[in-house]
């Protein structure tokens, strides 16, 4: 006799099973279960995962829920065929959909009208009478458990003479809970969480026994001795059931061409269209062959659709003024390109089509939109939704799982360990568990924890286990789905967190899977800032259009070999900034290179060193193997992209284009191992067929491995390559417009404001302070005349100077090429004062707009602004213009206003304010405070009397190499990245620039706690100059005694 | 004249009294339980590190990985606080009990104490008692207080305008009025007062009232005098260290009759005893007796006392002795018609406490069950005789056929066939006609402490239904059903 377990949940059931899905699926493989059902709570988050799974085993998997109704019982039902998977979605979507997120209950009125193609499991208690008539006699199977605990018997008898006396079926199920009995444990965790409790309190809720796991054909027949019908029945509902997730019916939506022809005639005169845009009336050879190849491809595909709803959402974008550029394998498609979905003309590149679609290709091509974050990019999410409605699309899920922090407080929680010992032990990774180096159990001793604690070995234990289990559901960043007809019915749906979203409840792997389309608005700070840029020089009546600007200007090159970076995309990291002065870009596809070799992949593949190496000439070019020069040359010899590798497999493997798509799954983002494997067997064996040497071969499979972990392809990195070109551009051509534009999009990229303000001012940009009678909400340009009126505007600035008349620092504007006599200055906005909302500042503009504000009474009485954001105003020099400096500004905003119809108000004798200026350290935290950057000095120029063994930022490139020195500063970066083997960098700023220094693993975890908290920190080292780049080996590490009293925003270990 | 005697970091003076050799050491305190909660007090020592009140504790560590970590000890700043009005006692009966860790004192009459005697004085009683204080004596109250919190020892002002350079913050304005001071750079008494005291209410509200009046020494409030204190306690440091229970015994009878007169003097009795006994360590043991009908009878208290020392084992002798009565008013209890209260209650508690010293004190009480699936598992409480019995719950009752258990199970031979099918015990023997199980238990996984059973129905040929279990290997009869 056999058995098919019918009732199992995953961790997917949220702190109501402990398994993953696969592990569920690999028990049951090795138990010879022939068919597992997945019954997750109120929802199938876990049912492609298991699906995927479990097919790959042998285990045939089973798609089931349990459903939580308005009484709080719980029904759990299986899907029989499609109509059944859609009711049972559609049920779902429409209980999460009326409700806040993770809350569902279906009222038991609902079910009859999505009833059919489901079968109802009737467990103890259930209204049998009431589930016969709502999914009929031959759909509802008596439910029987037992788990060995006593007092169970008396409840089956229960059960079974109900079933007799309404003639139902009985079926033996296990209710499973966890794949083995190890799992035992953390679903007792689990419950206590979901209590709110500990494993010393919970007591009863805790699990009696550990007999909730996945059993045997046997060992369920041998507990079921006495009632093998219920076993027998198991096999045949199984046989019944039979729906496969693959056939979820999904379509996606068709695209109604305006002149009624078909979707790929379309698709070709709009193409056309575009290319005789980008090219002009003669197109050049390559280009029609090139086009006419792609469409054939996707008219085979039936993928002509698809292209035209993204070039829709492109066209959307482009008549509401939104920036939109295409990335990802797109950009290998001169369709796209022609189509004015990406930027990047493909045939130029010689980029590899097959990257982005090819015969072999089982699933749909992958588009993502780059749009500027923030609003711009809710429009256009917004504007999917109302296209195809609320039950029509949705945004992918995020799986958030158990990681260091959130994994060691829920166990340390549940063990009922003090807080303090789990606040430590979080302290202690450094921001981010992703470059963690110290090992748990060290780990746990230094908070407190030793090894010889009772409770030690259980935490450790569970820490493991529990680590990768699903937390809760997030939103993925810009993934949306959408469908021909009602998406709901095809995954369920549910409320998103923000207002206005919802998500569907499978991630964007999962939808990738089952064939879902999936299109990613990704939101990019730096499009923003881009859009900003350009939307500022055009009102300065300077326009400019980012797709014409020259792709070979030198001062941009030069100021990328000077690694002069900072606030350009992708290009301003430590370690970006570090490899530039080495790798001296020199042309576009240099950046793109730059842009794709500080990646983990290329490092741990070992292969960013022997680039550079060969690009300075210290290192001879070579080639694997000569067939390959073609594919390499553009790389001196070194496979950097993914596309390469694939072209790889093709020349010396003769991999066909659907190999190739094999082995680019493979090696995309988290896939399985085993695939990778598999790919591995294949293209070892089609070399050695093909007579490729032992040696090559290794050296291929090496390089193929360091991809499957973060491969990045080379369309990718042009895409990308045009931000950090365009934005290094702005920087070098328009800074003042492109400092404001990064100031308006804070935070975004890797510094903070302060950081960008202070890079700004050593380009020559002044920064103006924020002023009510200037500033508008955003960060504007001013031009010189402006500002002279303005300072006319101050009259008397008794004691203080006004922070305009701080010193700058090094202004080098010899190196710029435009408007060096009469540089524009970025006029900081209200935007930027903490404690000041935007509508009350949009109430001041709207007053100031009538006329301006004549003193602070007169701002009083005409704005109603509350006394802390007018203190704020006050505090940071905003009402300078209207008082005589800042603690006179504040001593007028405190006064109680008189009341309106004081007869004698105007009899009133103002007296001056008694109260002294503030000193430059005073202005300097009071900046920091209310806007967290300073127009003013450094606040380590203030301390530098004091300092008078520390070397400046700007003087070590004349320390000599070796010697020891000491630097100081604000640390506006701490970084472990996982591929520096446990190495840290900080980077210290003071007023004349930033020093960099590195940390040996040991010297930072001799002064982890001090690098982690204090913000201003002496750093003794030893100064090595390597390639034009200059860092100080750190022996020592001091918090800044006399630090100033500010605090400083830094980039923490992102 | 007013004197004030202020304890500065009084929460971490309290925590580190009884520890001289810390005090030198960087050591932080910190709120009672919070997580993440903020320095409240450093030692002079953290604070020359950068220590300062406000940081996290992990900052602290970040500044100086050997900074010891206090918790606050509101115990301990009850006692500090007690010596501190006792000292001030001891100068005039006028005593405020201002907040913690400052006590204000007035001194009335023609004669009034010299002031530089007078403080001295005090602090060297406080400084026997180890605390640290800083005296302030002014014509008035606030004054003093101003002029405690201005000097490191003693200082004595006669107007406000010699405070002048004293900080702002010692007014102890609300924190919002404080950032708002801090914002115009207002920092001392001296320059609050020069802003007027207009100008500063149109600003800062009517808090400023009260404010400018404290700075300025205008106030004149009277004292919210303490009462007497009622101390019944009595406590001697022995020249000798005591080794016998003899001469313990004998200084311990004294204290009864001591207390015993003072409870009698007003008219209440002891509801509790506390004894603390001081140990050559340094260390203390404490035991408080509950006196289940309060009394002051010297044969019943110093009985209780009797039995508890003949009992006890001191690790080192003993240098200290304490002993304080909690007073009460005597009982007063209306029986109903057949209720009765024990004959003689402090009796039955004596032998309750002899029962205790025997058998040891965590095995003696009320059995309650606990809630877990572990069976008979239960912990104890402290009976409370006074409360009437109450009838078992009937639905709370298992359903199904009665277990008469054996308390300690009986350890049992178990032959096995599949399944139980012969049991050997010493009250019971015989094949096994019907057997039902295994049912399963586990359960304290979590800390070495994991334990698993399972348990069987058997029927006995010709014998009872019992109930079997395997534990950890050993098998056992747990009971017959009825």
């Amino acid at each position: 006799m056999s058995y098919t377990e019918l009732h199992a949940r995953s961790a997917f059931s949220f702190l109501r099973g402990s398994a993953q899905p696969s592990e569920l699926a690999t028990v049951a493989a090795h138990l010879d279960l022939p068919a597992v059902a997945l019954c997750d709570r109120d929802g199938l988050y876990g049912t492609p995962r298991f699906t995927s799974a479990a097919a790959e085993l042998g285990v045939r998997p089973i798609v089931g829920c349990e459903l939580t109704l308005t009484d709080n019982t719980i029904l759990p039902v299986l899907v029989e065929n499609r109509r059944g998977y859609n009711n049972l979605c559609t049920l779902l979507s429409r209980a999460h959909l009326r409700t806040t997120k993770g809350q569902s209950a279906i009222a038991i009125d609902e079910l009859p009208e999505f009833a059919e193609g489901l079968i109802a499991l009737a467990g103890k208690g259930a209204p049998i009478p009431e589930l016969i008539r709502i999914f009929g006699h031959g759909n509802v199977f008596v439910e029987l458990q037992r788990h060995r605990l006593r007092g169970e018997e008396r409840s089956i008898r229960q059960q079974v003479s109900v079933a007799r006396k309404h003639r139902l079926p009985l079926l033996a199920t296990n209710g499973v809970d966890y794949a083995t009995a190890g799992g035992r444990p953390l679903l007792d965790v689990f419950n206590c969480l979901r209590h709110h409790t500990h494993l010393d309190a919970a007591g009863r809720l805790l699990s009696p026994n550990g007999e909730r796991r996945l059993k045997s054909a046997a060992e369920m027949i041998a507990l079921f001795h006495d009632l093998p019908e219920a076993i027998a029945n198991t096999v045949t509902l199984a046989e019944r059931l039979t729906f496969r997730l693959g056939e979820l019916g999904y379509q996606f939506p068709c695209y109604q061409p305006p002149d009624n022809t078909t979707q790929e005639a379309f698709l070709r005169r709009v193409s056309y269209e575009g290319a005789h845009r980008r090219y002009g009336p003669k197109l050049p050879e390559k280009i029609p062959r090139q086009l006419e190849h792609e469409l054939a491809l996707i008219g085979k595909l039936g993928f002509a659709g698809y292209f035209l709803i993204v070039w829709d959402i492109v066209n959307f974008c482009r008549d509401e003024n939104i920036m939109v550029q295409g990335r990802g394998s797109a950009a290998n498609s001169a369709v796209c390109f022609c189509l004015g979905i990406t930027a990047v003309d493909a045939v130029e590149h010689e980029l590899l089509f097959e990257r982005f679609l090819s015969e072999g290709r089982k699933s749909w091509p992958d588009i993502d939109l780059d749009l500027p974050s923030g609003d711009r990019r809710e429009r256009v999410i917004q504007e999917v939704y109302r296209r195809y409605g609320r039950w029509g699309a949705a945004m992918t899920a995020n799986v958030i799982t158990y990681r260091g922090r959130s994994a060691a407080r829920e166990i340390g929680k549940s063990l009922n360990f003090p807080e303090s010992l789990i606040d430590r032990f979080s302290a202690l990774f450094a921001h981010g568990d992703f470059p963690h180096t110290l090992e748990l159990q060290a780990q746990m001793a230094q908070a407190g924890l030793p090894a010889e604690h009772p409770r030690a070995p259980t935490f450790a234990a569970l820490y493991e286990k529990i680590r990768g289990l699903p937390r809760h559901l997030g939103q993925h960043s810009g993934g949306m789905i959408i469908c021909q007809d009602k998406l709901g019915a095809i995954v369920p749906l549910e409320n998103a967190s923000m207002p206005n979203r919802s998500i569907a409840q499978w991630d964007k792997n999962d939808c990738a899977d089952l064939g879902i389309i999936k299109v990613d608005l990704l939101g990019l700070g730096m499009m923003s800032v881009l859009q900003d840029t350009v939307e500022l020089c055009a009102e300065r009546g300077c326009p400019i259009d980012l797709a014409k600007i020259p792709k070979d200007d030198k001062p941009t090159y030069e100021a990328m070999c000077r690694a002069d970076t900072i606030g350009v995309f992708q290009i301003e990291s430590r370690a970006q900034m570090a490899t530039l002065p080495r790798m001296k870009p020199a042309c576009f596809y240099d950046v793109a290179i730059e842009v794709a070799i500080i990646r983990p992949g290329p490092i741990q593949g070992g292969l960013m060193h022997p680039y550079l190496a060969r690009r300075c000439g210290e290192e001879p070019v070579s080639y694997i193997d000569d067939r390959l020069k073609p594919v390499l040359h553009r790389t001196l010899g070194v496979p950097l992209f993914q596309e390469q590798i694939l072209q790889i497999a093709m020349v010396i493997a003769d991999f066909t284009g659907s190999e190739a798509e094999e082995l680019r799954r493979a090696i995309s983002f988290h896939r399985s191992h085993e695939r990778m494997e598999k790919v591995v067997v294949k293209l070892e064996t089609k070399m050695r067929e093909k007579g490729v040497e032992p040696e090559k071969r290794a050296q291929i499979i090496s390089a193929l491995q360091s991809f499957a972990l973060y491969g990045f392809p080379e369309s990718h990195a042009i895409s990308f390559a045009l931000l950090a070109y365009a934005s290094a551009w702005l920087k070098v051509h328009r800074p003042a417009e492109f400092f404001a534009g990064l100031l308006n999009n804070q935070p975004m990229g890797f510094y903070s404001s302060d950081t960008l303000l202070k890079d700004a001012g050593r380009h020559g940009i002044r920064t103006r302070p924020v002023c009510v009678n200037v500033s508008e909400w955003r960060c504007t340009i001013e031009e010189e005349e402006h500002r002279t009126s303005n300072i006319e505007h101050r009259t008397s600035n008794a004691g203080e100077l006004p922070s305009e008349s701080f010193p700058t620092f090094d202004v080098r504007c010899s190196m710029f090429d435009v408007r060096c006599s009469n540089p524009p200055s970025v006029r900081l906005g209200l935007c930027v004062v903490q404690g000041l909302q935007q509508k009350e500042a949009e109430a001041l503009l709207a007053q100031r707009a009538l006329r301006p504000f004549t003193s602070i009474d007169d701002l009083k009485s005409r704005v109603s602004l509350p006394r802390d954001a007018l203190r704020a105003l006050a505090e940071l020099g905003a009402l300078n213009a209207l008082s005589t400096h800042r603690r006179a500004a504040l001593w007028e905003a405190e006064r109680a206003p008189l009341p309106e119809d004081d007869l004698f108000a105007a009899l009133q004798v103002r007296e001056d304010s008694p109260l002294l200026p503030m000193t430059p350290s005073e202005r300097v935290a009071a900046d920091y405070r209310r806007t967290r950057m300073t127009t003013g000095p450094h606040p380590m120029a203030l301390i530098r009397d004091q300092l008078p063994d520390v070397w400046r930022a700007s003087d070590l490139e004349k320390a000599r190499d070796g010697t020891t020195i000491r630097i100081a500063g604000a640390v506006i970066c701490r970084q472990r990245p996982g591929t520096a083997k446990g190495f840290t960098f900080i980077s210290l700023e003071d007023e004349t620039g930033v020093a960099n220094a590195i940390l040996t693993p040991k010297v930072f975890e001799r002064h982890r706690l001090t690098i982690v908290h204090e913000g201003f920190l002496s750093i003794i080292g030893r100064v090595q100059h390597r390639h034009g780049v200059t860092h100080i080996k750190a022996d020592t590490v001091e918090g800044l005694a006399c630090g100033p009293e500010t605090t400083v925003a830094s980039h923490d270990f992102h | 004249m007013f004197a004030a005697l202020l304890l500065p970091d009084f929460a971490l003076q309290a925590a580190l009294r009884h520890e001289p050799a810390l005090r030198a050491r960087p050591i932080i305190l910190l709120a009672e339980k919070a997580a993440k909660s903020p320095i409240l007090q450093s030692t002079a020592a953290a604070r020359a590190l950068g220590i300062v009140p406000g940081l996290t504790a992990t900052q602290a560590q970040s500044r100086c990985p050997s900074v010891l970590v206090k918790i606050r000890s509101p115990e301990a700043e009850r006692t500090a606080s007690r010596a501190l009005l006792d000292t001030a006692f001891s100068a005039s009966p006028f005593i405020e009990d201002t907040a913690p860790g400052l006590c204000t004192i007035e001194c009335k009459g023609a004669r009034l104490p010299d002031p530089r005697e007078l403080s001295q004085n005090l602090r060297a009683r406080l400084t026997a008692l180890d605390l640290d204080a800083k005296i302030g004596i002014a014509p008035t109250a606030d004054l003093a207080l101003l002029a405690a919190q201005s000097t490191p020892d003693w200082r004595a002002v006669l107007c406000a305008s010699e405070l002048a350079d004293l900080p702002i913050a010692q007014l102890d304005p609300s924190p919002a009025v404080l950032g708002v001071l801090g914002k115009w750079g207002i920092r001392t008494l001296g320059e609050f007062v020069g802003l007027g005291q207009r100008a500063l209410v149109e600003r800062l509200g009517a808090e400023a009232i009260p404010l400018f009046a404290r700075a300025t020494g205008r106030v004149t409030r009277p004292l919210r005098c303490l009462p007497p204190p009622e101390v019944f306690e009595e406590s001697i440091e022995f020249e000798q260290e005591i080794e016998t229970l003899e001469p313990l015994l004998f200084i311990l009878r004294r204290f009864i009759d001591a207390l015993a007169l003072r409870l009698e003097s007003v008219w209440l009795v002891a509801a509790e005893l506390t004894l603390r006994l001081g140990l050559a360590d340094g260390t203390e043991t404490a035991r408080t007796f509950k006196i289940p009908s309060p009394t002051r009878q010297i044969p019943v208290l110093f009985g209780m006392l009797e039995t508890h020392l003949e009992k006890l084992t001191a690790a080192h002798p003993i240098v200290r002795l304490h002993l304080a009565a909690t007073p009460a008013h005597g009982a007063r209890q209306q029986f109903g018609l057949f209720e009765s209260a024990l004959r003689d209650p402090n009796q039955f508690y004596e032998t309750l406490a002899r029962l205790t010293a025997l058998v040891g004190h965590d095995r003696v009480g009320v059995p309650i069950l606990e809630p877990t699936h572990r069976p008979e598992s239960f912990r104890l409480i402290p009976a409370d005789f006074t409360a009437p019995p109450r009838a078992a719950d009937a639905a709370a009752l298992p359903l199904g056929l009665a277990l008469h258990r054996f308390r300690p199970p009986i350890p049992a031979n178990v032959q096995i066939d599949g399944r139980p099918t012969f049991l050997h015990t010493e009250k019971l023997r015989g094949p096994i006609t019907a057997a039902h199980g295994p049912m399963l238990l586990s359960g304290d996984w979590w800390e070495g402490r994991a334990w698993s059973r399972a348990e069987w129905d058997v029927q006995i040929d010709g014998g009872p239904l019992c109930r079997i279990y395997e534990q950890e290997g050993a098998w056992a009869l747990e009971g017959v059903y009825d």
